[in-house]
């Protein structure tokens, strides 16, 4: 195939130079902090954090930007369906069964924000770590080698199956199929036309793998070592100390009541 | 219907990325009837300059024209009807439960009544001498039916030119006769082929013209008998003419001609040789 789909891309910043570890608590303290927050003056700055440290960190932004443009049927429906459907707070429109408020419109606005930090610092960890690392990472902090490798596997096959998606559509359409006409159910129809060999290449793939990995004696029951240690840098520990510091403000800030939307 | 152009490639050059050219300078026409073989080494663009024969990409700079008409005005399904493809892996495109429905997945697709869509099926069942397996579930077959399966799935759309993505990869040598047989076949009837193949003796058995293709461009272009004669050439593309070319071309000084195809044609000289020593 003449396209190459891989997540990772080598780099020499310090977003690569990290500890694995560090990323994946990074990961969590991100998904903490989306989730004990709901209001978007909090969740906003937090993305707009995110991306300056991708850009500082050298990560390929052309990919980060692919990423964002996929999101967006995400982040409209959110940007539109919590006004719509949520509605605290002052009224400020209304016209018929229609109603929104204030709050439904911010409480929309920290939703989308909510995804984005949900989906690019994963993202971001993915692009900045090898496979490799990843696994390391993932046994460092204490998750057992069988679900950290199946974890990381998970991640590094969705290029390629979105590589093996973008072959079968080609097939499909090189007979007739078109794909992008249509109302929805017909639409929903087509696609299944390309889950099908989708699913049945993913599986054979998966099937190929576990013979692979179990050749290379995968499921040895000795003790397993590496021939890579991880070990905690100065700049690691800055990293988590920082961490540690902004989790307690987010935990002390949001108990005191702020962050988050007075629901009545 | 020979003689006339059917795919015509003007000044083509694409690229996946900017300024990263996969085609550069791409010129050449194919005939109705012709039978081509496309060689060179993984990533030399084969695949690349097919896809622009049926559309699926568009030249990023030149022209693809399909019977005169440029690629980028046709519909996908007006392609279809003039233009299949037959993708490599058989499991990219095979989704029915029938091997029956999946040969009707593309005639059906082109609006034909329910009669013409039996009746292809029914003939194209025969030409890939898989009669008597309509019902069976297409996974469970072998990878040498499952090939042609999605060879006949084109088939029944009955395009005048067939694109076949390395239609014997993973076929064992019966398998793959029988793969090349029908491709043959087809060619009789008045298709036009156009195959990806990395097997220069499929090359030299089948193929009327050869297109060589090295670091996305066209390195050389003509009969078998013509380019196989030329291993510096070759070896630009790193292809590798068949055993019995090279073993003709090692006994030029005996009197041996560098051009050999074919095994018959080997034995012939070699009489002949023998019948002069003695």
């Amino acid at each position: 195939m003449a396209l190459h789909f891989e997540l990772y891309a080598e780099g020499s910043s310090f977003l690569y130079r990290l500890d694995p570890r560090t990323k994946i608590l990074g990961v969590l303290v991100i998904f903490a902090y989306s989730v004990i927050f709901t209001h978007p003056l909090y969740l906003a700055p937090l993305f707009i954090a995110i991306l300056l440290v991708d850009l500082a960190g050298g990560v390929p932004l052309r990919r980060v930007g692919l990423l964002l443009k996929s999101l967006s049927t995400l982040v409209i429906l959110s940007l539109v369906m919590w006004p719509l459907l949520f509605h605290p707070g002052q009224e400020i429109f209304r016209f018929g069964p229609v109603r929104i408020t204030d709050v439904g419109i911010a409480y929309g606005i920290g939703m989308a924000f909510r995804i984005l930090n949900m989906v690019v610092a994963p993202i971001s960890l993915m692009l900045t770590t090898s496979q490799r690392d990843f696994i390391l990472g993932l046994r460092g902090l204490g998750l057992p080698h069988r679900g950290a490798f199946a974890l990381a596997t998970a991640f590094s096959f969705v290029p390629t199956v979105i590589g093996v998606g973008t072959t079968i559509i080609e097939a499909q359409r090189s007979r007739g199929l078109e794909v992008n006409e249509g109302h929805i159910i017909n639409r929903l129809r087509r696609y299944s036309i390309i889950l099908g060999p989708l699913l049945i290449s993913s599986i054979r793939m998966a099937q190929q793998l576990a013979l692979a990995v179990e050749s290379k004696g995968f499921s040895y029951p000795g003790k397993r070592t590496s021939i890579r240690h991880l070990t905690f840098g100065v700049l690691d520990y800055v990293v988590l100390s920082g961490y540690l510091i902004l989790l307690l403000i987010v935990i002390v800030v949001r108990l005191l009541g702020y962050g988050a939307f007075i629901l009545r | 219907m020979d003689g006339l152009p059917v795919i015509e490639v003007t000044d083509l050059w694409h690229c996946y990325q900017p300024n990263a050219w996969v085609l550069s300078n791409i010129n050449l026409s194919i005939n109705r009837g012709e039978f081509v073989a496309l060689v060179g080494q993984n990533g030399s663009g084969k695949t690349t300059l097919v896809k622009h024969f049926n559309g699926i990409l568009k030249p990023v700079r030149g022209s693809v024209k399909l019977d005169q008409r440029d690629t980028r005005e046709v519909a996908f399904k007006e392609v279809a009807l003039l233009v299949g493809y037959a993708y490599q892996n058989p499991d990219h495109q095979i989704f029915n439960l029938t091997v029956q429905e999946e040969l009707a997945f593309g005639p059906r697709n082109l609006g034909l009544p329910p009669a013409e869509v039996a009746a292809r099926v029914d003939r194209v069942l025969a030409t890939i001498g898989l009669s008597g397996l309509q019902t069976e579930y297409p996974f469970a077959l072998s990878r040498g039916q499952r090939q042609k399966i999605a060879v006949g799935a084109i088939l029944t759309m009955n395009p005048p030119v067939m694109i076949i993505d390395e239609p014997t990869t993973g076929l064992d040598w019966q398998g793959s006769l029988a793969m090349m047989d029908l491709v043959k076949e087809l060619h009789d009837q008045g298709q036009t082929i156009i195959m990806i193949t990395h097997d220069m003796r499929i090359v030299a058995t089948y193929a009327h013209r050869v297109i060589v293709m090295a670091q996305g461009q066209i390195l050389a272009d003509g009969t078998p008998r013509e380019l196989f004669a030329q291993p510096e050439l070759l070896a630009r593309a790193a292809v590798q003419a068949p055993q019995t070319t090279r073993i003709g071309q090692q006994l030029a000084e005996w009197g041996m001609p560098s051009d050999l195809l074919t095994v018959q044609e080997a034995i012939e000289h070699f009489q002949l040789l023998l019948a002069k020593a003695t």
